[in-house]
């Protein structure tokens, strides 16, 4: 199933919900309105928003998300790929590359991440 | 609501010189510092949203109220643009188009002013639905946006940065924007918030909705939106190191999204105009000081001079240099639009009373008094009568009238001094204009005036008083002239006979014979005055109508010595009717003197010299047996003779005059005898001359009303002794009523040469044995004029000979 679209403002929300899930969504609210200087009815806006499209759960007034972080990040990963880089590999990398100085560290990390696919 | 739309048509007329004038501003400083645009922006905005203005006798605007109100009630709308070829296009199209029709309910200018003001709100309420519509849209996209810091957040919905919100503005930026921009895109916003422009633009947009139907003001928005910008940016780099502004221009750039639709204008930071912006953050240096300073000026120059409104005429008056009468007038509108001016002129003209509108005659406003400077101690008062105090205290009515339409001053004597003149209505029923003039040095009121002929009117035509004259019974205009008071008389002056040319071939003109100037000598008629016809000027045709009881019945004609006197065979032979004439122009004389005077052989010096004689000799063909000839201002109508040669001979010239100024005079027949002279009408010839008369129906009566002795009618012709009056009986021997007759006459006149008329009567309508019948006499002959009597005792009408210069 493809991962569903997530917009940058809803990513900063599903940061919070990541890092507290499950949680009560009055507190959600709470700290969206900390954090995200959001009123609650947006974050309630938000949260039925994010359940249409399967992004998170709702049960009982307790929220808590059906996607990981990472595959949410895959997934944006692979749009701006495709809206990018035209879906290239070696030109997303020559340009990442170029912006910043990768440490031996990450180089191993990136390799991995490709041998595992 | 069309007063009030008329208010805005009028702030917005008078708010767009301002626009044309900060256009030239910023075309001409275009160096100048952009807070300075800003700011005369700001005066455009002032004069939009202040129903009011100041007065000042510096302002250049042209009209204050271009629109009169007056429109939605005059009959014949009109504009006062200030600007007198806007008027004099625009005028005429109102007139054509909005002039009201007296039969219709509603006045078309009303009807239009409320079309237009319910279209006015439809966009009114449009726009502002539209710009607070997406302003709630925007708001309701920014609710997801996530907070930065302090009033800074960001939002996935927007493609550009911008403030947002009226009282507790913030600045959301994209979050996708590039890090090292983001200081200058906020260094930017931050001085938007500072400068206010979270308030001005919206004020600009709502002052947009009410008047959007000014296209010029659209232009002023889209202006405003980018001057607001570039003012920004000034003040941003103002304070900045200059090795930023390279920074400052990559995030510009960066942050430029798709061009900003006016759509995104209203109420948010929509980047405008990015490459200019650029291009003036990489040059931009402090302006001079000179240049901010002048610049300032003229900005003052621009709110003195087109954010007050033009003083009333009555003030600009004081302030001529050479006031050459003190007018203490109360109009505070300008004249008659597009035709005269308050003001005088090089003539001396002075406009007193003036109705705005001419066709409002009696909107005319009260109370008004003046002076002259040559008539010191004379204070002249118009209020609805026109009096005049004097230097001794004494005030006097000078003219009165139902109502006095206007009144001017102006030499028309020669005499170095003002005479009053004015247009006046008189009667009730019947009402006739004619025109008063009082002259000082005789303290004399004199008329010019012909009730129930002829109307006179004054105007102003070039600064110079003129009269229209109009028949009274068509309102055609006869005659039209200078106004001049000579020998003591009031009259009229022809300054132009070609306009005379014209007017003489109005359809629905009718004329009679004045004079015979030439009759051929191959006729055997006598050469009077009466041509026995009357001729009409018609759309299709030149109209010949024999005279009513001229041919019938059957009677001779007898003039003095018994020869009988027989008509104009020729003409007798010429079919009556209508000549048909398709080109009613007149046309260039086609004859040489010398051919001239072959086609006039024996004919007096002045016919035969004619050519030589007029200045203004025109020719206008109407068949092959007659044409008509204008020779400097009169009429003539000449019948020719075609012989079986085939040349051409001229028969007769008569010179023509309109059938009216011959006069009229009518009574009542009543069909109840009450004495022997009743149902007679008595004609008085001069002051009781002998008169010979003939009629050709009816009978004639020697009635000496002194004595009371009258003879029974023994025949047709009697002389009537000096002193006796004649009286014409519609009855025959046989008791039958003559509707019809010819009475012929001649009697010595002043000049002592005999005079010859004819006096026609007639009675079209009615059963004389059986009611009252109204007859119609008219009297045709050189020099002879008939008028009714002023009281109903014998005699009942007066003709009277006025001998030719």
């Amino acid at each position: 199933m493809e991962t569903p679209k997530v917009f940058e403002s809803e990513y900063r929300f599903c940061l919070i919900l990541w890092r507290h899930e499950p949680i009560n969504s009055a507190e959600l609210a709470r700290l969206c309105k900390e954090e995200l200087g959001w009123s609650r009815t947006t974050t309630y806006t938000v949260i039925k928003r994010l359940q249409n499209r399967g992004v998170v759960q709702n049960v009982n007034a307790t929220v808590s998300s059906l996607y990981s972080k990472e595959d949410i990040q895959v997934a944006q990963m692979d749009e701006m790929m495709e809206k990018t880089f035209e879906g290239s590999v070696p030109a997303f990398l020559a340009a990442f590359a170029r912006r910043q100085e990768l440490s031996q560290e990450d180089l191993d990390e990136i390799l991995r991440i490709l041998k595992k696919k | 609501m069309e007063t009030l739309f008329l208010k805005l048509l009028n702030l917005s007329l008078t708010a767009s010189w301002m626009v044309l004038a900060v256009l030239l501003v910023r075309l001409v400083f275009r160096k100048a510092p952009r807070w300075i645009y800003c700011l005369l922006w700001g005066l455009v905005g002032l004069r939009l949203a202040c129903p009011f203005s100041v007065e000042s006798a510096f302002s250049l605007i042209p009209s204050a109220q271009p629109v009169p109100e007056s429109i939605l009630m005059n009959q014949v709308p009109h504009i006062q643009s200030g600007i007198g070829a806007i008027d004099a296009i625009v005028n005429p199209v109102l007139e054509s188009t909005l002039t009201s029709n007296p039969a219709a309910s509603a006045n078309p200018a009303q009807v239009w002013a409320f079309i237009f003001s319910v279209l006015w709100a439809i966009g009114l309420v449009g726009i502002l639905l539209y710009g607070v519509g997406s302003a709630v849209l925007l708001r309701y996209r920014l609710r997801t946006a996530t907070k930065l810091r302090d009033n800074i957040w960001q939002s996935d919905q927007i493609e550009s940065p911008f403030v947002f919100g009226l009282f507790r503005p913030r600045i959301y930026v994209p979050y996708n924007i590039p890090e090292e921009d983001l200081p200058y895109v906020l260094a930017h916003e931050e001085t938007h918030i500072r400068r206010h422009d979270h308030w001005w633009k919206p004020l600009g947009f709502v002052l947009l909705a009410v008047y959007w139907f000014n296209p010029l003001l659209w232009v002023s928005y889209v202006l405003l939106c980018r001057d607001i910008e570039a003012a920004c940016d000034e003040k941003v780099i103002r304070e900045m190191a200059e090795d930023a502004r390279v920074g400052y221009s990559t995030a510009l750039l960066r942050c430029s999204a798709r061009p900003a639709v006016l759509a995104a204008c209203p109420l948010a930071f929509g980047e405008v105009g990015v490459k200019e912006r650029i291009a003036r953050v990489m040059q931009y240096r402090k302006p001079a000081v000179v240049l901010v300073v002048l610049a300032l000026l003229v900005t003052v120059v621009v709110a003195v001079c087109l954010l007050t409104n033009p003083k009333e005429p009555a003030a600009d008056r004081e302030e001529d240099p050479r006031p050459p009468a003190s007018v203490n007038q109360e109009n505070p509108k300008d004249s008659t639009p597009g035709t005269e001016s308050n003001l005088e002129n090089a003539a001396g003209l002075i406009a007193w009373v003036v109705p705005e509108n001419p066709d409002e005659i009696w909107n005319i406003p009260s109370d008004l008094t003046i002076e002259l400077p040559e008539l010191p101690g004379f204070v002249f008062r118009y209020n609805g009568v026109i009096t005049a105090t004097k230097p001794d205290g004494t005030e006097e009515t000078l003219m009165q009238g139902m109502p006095i339409w206007n009144a001017y001053f102006q030499d028309i004597n020669g005499d170095g001094i003002r005479e009053l003149c004015a247009t006046l209505s008189i009667g009730s029923g019947i009402v006739d204009d004619r025109i008063l003039c009082w002259e000082s040095s005789t303290d004399t009121v004199y008329t010019l005036e012909d009730r129930m002929l002829y109307d006179y009117t004054l105007r102003v035509e070039n600064g110079v008083l003129v009269a229209d004259q109009r028949r009274f019974s068509d309102g055609n205009l006869v005659a039209t002239g200078r106004l001049v008071l000579r020998d003591g008389a009031l009259g009229m002056e022809q300054t132009d006979p070609s306009v005379l040319a014209d007017i003489l071939l109005t359809p629905g003109n009718s004329f009679v014979s004045w004079e015979c100037l030439y009759l051929s000598p191959l006729s055997s008629a006598i050469a009077t005055g009466d041509s026995g016809f009357r001729y009409e000027i018609r759309e299709d045709g030149f109209a010949k109508i024999p005279q009513a009881g001229w041919h019938e019945p059957e009677g001779a004609v007898i003039y003095p010595g018994g020869e009988p006197l027989e008509k104009d065979d020729a003409e007798d032979d010429e079919e009556d009717g209508l000549i048909p004439v398709s080109d009613w122009s007149w046309q260039p004389f086609p004859w040489t003197e010398e051919e001239w005077a072959e086609l006039v052989l024996m004919g007096s010096e002045s016919i035969s010299s004619l050519p030589s004689q007029v200045q203004d000799l025109r020719h206008l063909p109407l068949n092959e047996q007659a044409f008509l000839l204008f020779a400097d201002g009169d009429l003539l109508l000449v019948n020719t003779n075609v012989p079986s040669s085939g040349h051409m001979d001229i028969w007769s010239i008569y010179s023509m005059v309109y059938e009216e100024t011959m006069g009229t005079a009518v009574w009542w027949c009543s069909h109840q005898a009450t004495s022997d002279v009743q149902p007679a009408f008595s004609f008085q010839f001069d002051e009781g001359a002998a008169v010979f008369a003939t009629c050709n129906n009816g009978q004639l009566i020697d009635y000496d009303s002194a004595s009371g002795d009258h003879e029974a009618p023994t025949d047709r012709a009697l002389d009537f002794p000096a002193g006796h009056a004649v009286w014409w009986d519609p009855r025959n021997a046989d008791g039958t009523y003559a509707r019809n007759a010819a009475i012929s006459f001649s009697y010595p006149g002043k000049d002592g040469k005999y005079c010859f008329g004819t006096l026609y009567i007639h009675s079209d309508e009615g059963d004389p044995l059986q009611e009252d019948v109204l007859y119609t006499a008219r009297v045709v002959g050189t020099g002879l004029h008939i008028e009714s009597a002023a009281s109903d005792e014998s005699p009942h009408a007066v003709v009277t000979y006025t001998p030719a210069h």
